[in-house]
């Protein structure tokens, strides 16, 4: 008669397993909340410097109105287009949540941020107030307005 | 019978302009809201600005400075600013389940620290619809360059 053992090592891998399973199951189900919509707001940033116009179109609503600093307003598609077409091309966003309000599927989030730019080959170095409204939509966050200004260096948090 | 059409068309009488009154949750009331917001700012309207804004106000002026509902109102209270003229436009709204984002532009002429200036800015404004009314909950403006249009 033969005895099957279970080695340590096959444990610790099922369990290693189960733990992956659990934990991609906990990110794959996004809640519409605070934290959730502070990693909508880092992740839109952070594909901006990367230039992932793919990973933007999903994090970027089709109703967004993208207004920057200069007062002008602009749908999605304009913007990805002059994300594609090099007109925007960023090196660093340094950004920091200074409030956040949930308004039901709506979050606001007011911020600061330092960024390292070259627009239409102009190099910018700048300070920006920003104001960020994600609207929940199918599961996830959504950029649907966005407003910047720049600020004066002193008035930088 | 006649009794019963006499109470029907009472009724409707007394009910029907309190339902036309009552506001909506609408893109409409939404942009009304909004002006209304300018009306009573430019006429230093402390109590109406007092309805009108919700508790967790942030109004974030073009220098980037940003105030609470309590600072906003005393800065009119105070007299420090004074609005003399303002001309908003509203270029679009939105409406979500409890809330809606508009956008415009406006040209204000007002005093601060009894400096005059006259401004032309693009405006944000987040309304929340609390207690059967909007409320601006975030207000963010920009100052339109003029040498960009």
């Amino acid at each position: 008669m033969k005895t099957r053992c279970t080695t340590p090592s096959v444990i610790l891998l099922t369990a290693s397993v189960l733990m992956s399973y659990v934990s991609l199951a906990k990110d794959a189900v996004a809640k519409p909340d605070e934290s959730s919509a502070r990693a909508a707001n880092q992740a839109r940033f952070e594909a901006a410097v990367r230039g992932d116009t793919a990973t933007l179109d999903k994090l970027l609503a089709n109703d967004l109105d993208y207004c920057h600093s200069s007062g002008e307003c602009e749908g999605k598609r304009a913007y990805l287009d002059a994300f594609k077409a090099g007109m925007m091309k960023y090196r660093s966003i340094e950004p920091t949540v200074d409030s956040f309000k949930l308004v039901g599927p709506v979050a606001i989030i007011l911020g600061h941020a330092h960024v390292n730019a070259t627009r239409n080959g102009t190099d910018l170095n700048m300070d920006i107030g920003y104001t960020s409204v994600f609207a929940w939509r199918e599961g996830h966050w959504q950029l649907t307005s966005w407003r910047s200004l720049t600020l004066p260096p002193a008035a930088a948090k | 019978m006649k009794t019963r059409l006499a109470a029907a068309l009472l009724a409707a009488l007394l009910t029907g302009p309190l339902c036309a009154a009552a506001p909506q949750r609408d893109e409409a009331s939404a942009r009304a809201a909004v002006l209304a917001r300018f009306d009573a700012a430019l006429h230093n309207d402390v109590t109406a600005l007092d309805q009108m804004l919700a508790a967790d106000l942030d109004y974030c002026s073009f220098r980037g400075d940003c105030l609470t509902k309590a600072q906003y109102l005393d800065l009119v209270k105070s007299g420090k600013l004074k609005y003399l003229s303002a001309n908003p436009t509203v270029s679009k709204v939105k409406l979500f389940a409890d809330s809606a984002v508009a956008i415009g532009m406006a040209t204000v002429t007002a005093l601060r620290d009894g400096a005059e200036s006259t401004i032309h800015i693009s405006w944000s404004a987040v309304l929340a619809w609390r207690g059967g009314r909007w409320l601006l909950t975030t207000w963010t403006s920009t100052l339109i360059d003029p040498q960009v249009k």
